[in-house]
């Protein structure tokens, strides 16, 4: 039996567990109740409110995992 | 608009895509991939965006607001988990050649056939409506750009049926080339990601058009919308009745389908070039979702403005609105765009559906049948192979004319975005068996089928059939009475629940169903062996790599030539050779000698079978050539084939347990042992260090054992001098005498301090000295310690000044020590004293924080810097004797820090060369905790 040494890569596994982190976090901040927050007809810049704040949360979960995955 | 330009220019855009895809097919076979890059990767993922998202997003947004955006928020969501999730799909496919959902499945579960066909029908049958819905929206979109008759016309159907003709031969030349369906397809990847990047540039094309061209930008078009009631209305989530259940249903759906739908499959795993592409299509395929549906809203309530109450459908408004504002091209561009999100998507699914009912619903059972003699086997095999890849290309085609049959049929009443959730529902009741797979080595092939048999019922029942429901189809009593009246058999309120929206109502009960099914079957029976090894196989393909690790199932002494033959039929000479000599590298010694040789060499062969010695596989061989097959006939199949020739696969369970065990026990092994090795280095840095420690140690021992003799010397010389003086000469004058006696009593009284110092010094270091505490005045001590050293001051001119204030707190400490300590400071500043100026000392002490700091201040020669904490270290003055004359032991500071420091405080010195020197010492108020009390001593009382 060829010896190779199953040592997961502690990193790997590190960057693994951060990108689940953000990935529950985001959907906890896109869904229920935190979203109710935003759903009202309010108007920023023109923009609806709730419209808004799903773009850049989008944005911002984009950007997290970018970070992330470099 | 024309309708020969507007043929003319799907025509041409179809044969740009031949075009495309046959130059990637030639720099592939030229090793110049144009497609393995992460690029094309994540732009081919976007495939996922088809007709549905193109027009259908539309219409959902103009009546339902912000919720068409959780379709593709949802893969966004789970993108990052990709580096997870999607990593260990593709390894483990990779690993076992799988090349489908219905592989995966099949191959975990125990290799089952009927697994894997029941997961080809449910992908069928849910998939083939979101193909038909692609060809309706091409059809239609031909419609509305050529003005031509309503939707579901002639024209409307024979678009449909060109582009279904014209599709499924593109997906046939380029598709469906060879039989083995582990390899890529460049070319289709090429197209599609180019049909994706056209798709979004169009579709932002009409967005910047329809906001900034129509209304003059995002503010004034909401205002606008604002005005409208009814578009004011889809401002918020509560406004057009989404609920939060809906909100989450809609997520999970669309994330069970980035994932598990055959063409994402197909894409994402079996054309994946290499896993660290995953690294950029984790944001660069979220990004395009977010960048495609950013002017949806904002179009669809233009659209709205602009053309409400004209009758025209909401999904048509990407077409609709340029052509009302009199841009023809633009609306061309955009048809082009939307015909391109339906052809990847047609083509895509296709291919994955072809390769799934061929290995799943057809090869099994042909597979059983054996060649009719023994000597013709060979050429069998060639044909099974060859049936293999003719009837996918048939799939193709019978796929196409199925979706096509349920356009005409049913499909061209639905709206575009039921069916492509309803197919979403159908592909998330893999979910439980996948995951599970993936990470739970308790699912069994039962409990698999079980729960995915109840889900895909219970999708039928309360997701489609309420969408059969029609003047031709059933009657609406259904839906408000139940199936044969029975109430509690409403498909949209199942077992009295009501209260939840259709979708999320269906996907509730039938993961209920489908979770408890294969979760509570796989508990009620235990695994097969097989079954245990496929998931061992699976759950921990990080763990173990290679084929080597894996338990070899196929025993017993199959000839080679067999497995050799089985191999020829199905993958041809080339292949063959070329896999064996992959095999023979990977584990040389493996294959017999003779038979790399014997590969092209059927003389060889003959003689073999001359002899009557047929050469034996290698277990591993058996495995590998499975493995080779499962890319080509599926895994079910190809363990039927190896069943063949070699017996049926044996696995035992003790021998499964025991493998399973003994890795078990390696991998403990293994971690126990780096634990070990790693303690045993610490201890080694330890020892390494505590030896050094000792050294040097050892050398000041030295140090200090030659300086003490030297020192001890130089009072013994001069004693013996004077006593041979006095000894030599009898008649020495009186005076003389007396001087020299004098002088010899001196020398020895020094001698013996010194010794006594030494002694001191022991005792210190060594940690038997202990105080004698008690509370102690510090202004006496000065006051006392300086009338101690007043002669001396005296004798060299040297002004002493005691400035303590007498009101200070007492300090518990060891009075003699104290006064040992400041009589030597005193006595040193005393000595420090630059010849020719007068010396001038102070002692000085006041109250810090928690602590006295006393200080002795001198004007005399100080101290150099780079000494100032050498001059504490034991006879730093003896051993620098060449610099300056010695005066006193050299041991004076080194015992008063060791007395300071016994009483918990600190000596240090401040001082600079010519401007006199500084000495502190500072003492705790407070006396150190004494040693613990004895536990409880109630207790012991």
């Amino acid at each position: 039996m060829p010896n190779s040494a199953p040592t997961p890569d502690p990193t790997g596994q590190r960057r693994g567990q951060q990108l689940l982190f953000v990935a529950v976090l985001f959907a906890v901040l896109l869904n229920f109740p935190l979203l109710g927050a935003f759903d009202h007809g309010g108007r920023l810049g023109g923009i609806p409110a709730l419209y808004l704040y799903v773009l850049l949360l989008w944005l911002a979960l984009i950007a997290a995992t970018w970070w992330l995955s470099r | 608009m024309n309708k020969l330009l507007v043929i003319a220019c799907s025509v041409g855009y179809l044969l740009l895509l031949f075009g495309v895809a046959y130059a990637a097919e030639r720099r592939s076979a030229a090793r110049k991939s144009l497609v393995a890059n992460p690029y094309v990767y994540a732009l081919s993922m976007a495939v996922y965006c088809t007709a549905w998202a193109y027009y259908g997003s539309m219409g959902r947004a103009a009546h339902q607001g912000l919720s068409y955006v959780v379709i593709y928020l949802g893969p966004g969501l789970l993108a990052p988990v990709w580096w997870l999730l999607l990593r260990k799909i593709i390894r483990v496919c990779r690993q076992q050649r799988l090349t489908s959902i219905a592989d995966f499945l099949s191959a975990r579960y125990g290799k089952s056939a009927a697994l894997g066909a029941l997961v080809t029908g449910v992908c069928v049958l849910g998939v083939v409506p979101y193909i038909a819905l692609q060809i309706k929206a091409v059809a239609s979109s031909f419609v509305v750009l050529t003005g031509g008759g309503p939707s579901g016309g002639v024209s409307a159907q024979a678009a449909a049926l060109v582009t279904a003709g014209v599709l499924a031969v593109f997906t046939i030349l380029f598709g469906v080339r060879s039989v083995e369906a582990t390899e890529r397809h460049e070319g289709i990847v090429l197209a599609v990601a180019l049909e994706s990047l056209l798709k979004l540039l169009a579709f932002l094309a009409v967005g910047l058009f329809v906001v900034f061209g129509l209304f003059g930008g995002f503010a004034q078009l909401f205002d606008q919308a604002a005005a409208v009631p009814a578009l004011q209305r889809l401002f918020t989530l509560e406004g057009t009745g989404t609920t939060g259940g809906e909100w989450l249903t809609l997520l999970l759906l669309s994330m069970s389908a980035v994932l598990l739908l055959p063409r994402q499959f197909q894409v994402a795993v079996v054309e994946n070039v290499s896993e660290e592409h995953l690294r950029q299509a984790m944001w660069l395929f979220p990004l395009y979702m977010l960048v495609i549906n950013l002017f949806v809203l904002p179009v669809a309530f233009g659209g709205v403005l602009a053309l409400g109450g004209r009758g025209f459908d909401a999904d048509t408004f990407v077409l609709a609105l340029p052509l009302a504002a009199g841009r023809p091209v633009l609306a061309l561009f955009t048809y082009l765009g939307g015909l391109s999100a339906a052809s990847s998507m047609i083509i895509v699914e296709t291919i994955a559906l072809s390769v799934m009912m061929s290995n799943h619903l057809l090869m099994p059972l042909l597979v059983r049948m054996p060649a009719a003699r023994p000597a013709v086997q060979r050429r069998w095999f060639a044909y099974l192979s060859r049936v293999a890849l003719e009837s996918r290309r048939l799939a193709v085609v019978l796929v196409l004319a199925l979706a096509y049959g349920y356009y005409v049929a049913v499909g061209h009443t639905l709206p575009l975005v039921n069916t492509g959730l309803v197919s979403f529902a159908a592909v998330a009741q893999f979910v439980p068996a996948v995951l599970g797979g993936l990470y739970w080595k308790g699912g069994t092939g039962r409990g698999a089928t079980l729960g995915l048999l109840a889900g895909f019922g219970l999708w039928f029942f309360t997701l489609v059939l309420p969408t059969l429901v029609g003047p031709r189809l059933l009657s609406p009593a259904v839906l408000s009475e139940g199936v044969g009246g029975l109430g509690w058999l409403r498909p949209g309120a199942l077992f009295g629940l009501t209260g939840l929206d259709y979708l999320s109502h269906g996907l509730f009960w039938s993961w209920f169903f489908n979770v408890g099914l294969y979760v509570g079957a796989s508990l009620a029976w235990p695994p097969s062996a097989l079954e245990l090894r496929q998931a061992d196989v699976f759950v921990d393909v990080f763990v173990r790599r290679s084929l080597a690790e894996e338990i070899a199932g196929w025993q017993g002494r199959t000839p080679l030539p067999d497995v050799r033959t089985l191999l020829l039929g199905f993958l041809g000479k080339k292949r063959t050779a070329q896999a064996l000599r992959a095999f023979a590298e990977r584990f040389p010694g493996a294959l017999p000698p003779a038979e790399d040789a014997a590969l092209g060499n059927p003389i060889d062969e003959k003689l073999h079978q001359l002899l009557g010695q047929p050469v034996v596989a290698d277990p591993r061989l058996l495995t590998y050539a499975e493995k080779l097959l499962a890319g080509t006939v599926g895994p079910a199949s190809a363990r039927l084939l190896l069943a063949g020739v070699a017996g049926e696969e044996q696995i035992s369970y003790s021998q499964v347990i025991g493998i399973l065990k003994e890795s078990q026990q390696l991998l403990e092994a293994n971690r126990q042992l780096q634990k070990q090795s790693r303690q045993l280095q610490r201890l080694t840095d330890e020892l390494r260090q505590a030896y050094q420690q000792l050294q040097v140690l050892d050398m000041q021992k030295d140090e200090f054992l030659y300086t003490v003799t030297h020192e001890l010397r130089t009072p013994l010389t001069s004693i013996r001098a004077l006593a041979e003086i006095l000894a030599d000469n009898p008649d020495l004058e009186e005076a003389q005498r007396q001087h020299f006696q004098h002088t010899i009593g001196r020398e020895a009284e020094r001698l013996t301090r010194l010794i006594s110092l030494v002694l001191d010094l022991e005792k210190y270091e060594s940690g038997q000295a202990s105080l004698d505490r008690g509370p102690v005045s510090v202004p006496d001590v000065a006051h006392e310690a300086v009338e101690a050293v007043a002669q001396l001051a005296r004798e060299r001119g040297s002004e002493l000044q005691v400035e303590v204030p007498a009101a200070l707190p007492l300090v518990p400490a060891d009075r003699d020590r104290l006064m040992q300590v400041l009589i030597n400071l005193l006595s040193n500043a005393i000595k420090a004293a630059v010849p020719g100026r007068p010396g001038r000392i102070v002692v000085r002490a006041w109250l810090a924080v928690d602590a006295l700091q006393l200080c002795v201040e001198d004007n005399g020669k100080g101290i150099p810097e780079a000494e100032q904490q050498q001059i504490f270290d034991k006879f730093f003055q003896a051993r620098h004797q060449t610099m300056r004359k010695p005066e006193g032991s050299g041991l004076g500071l080194a015992i008063s820090k060791k007395i300071v420091e016994l009483h918990q405080g600190r000596i240090w010195v401040e001082s600079a060369p010519e401007q006199g020197a500084r000495f502190f010492v500072e003492l705790p108020l407070a006396a150190p905790a004494p040693v613990a009390a004895p536990l409880l001593p109630s207790l012991s009382t």
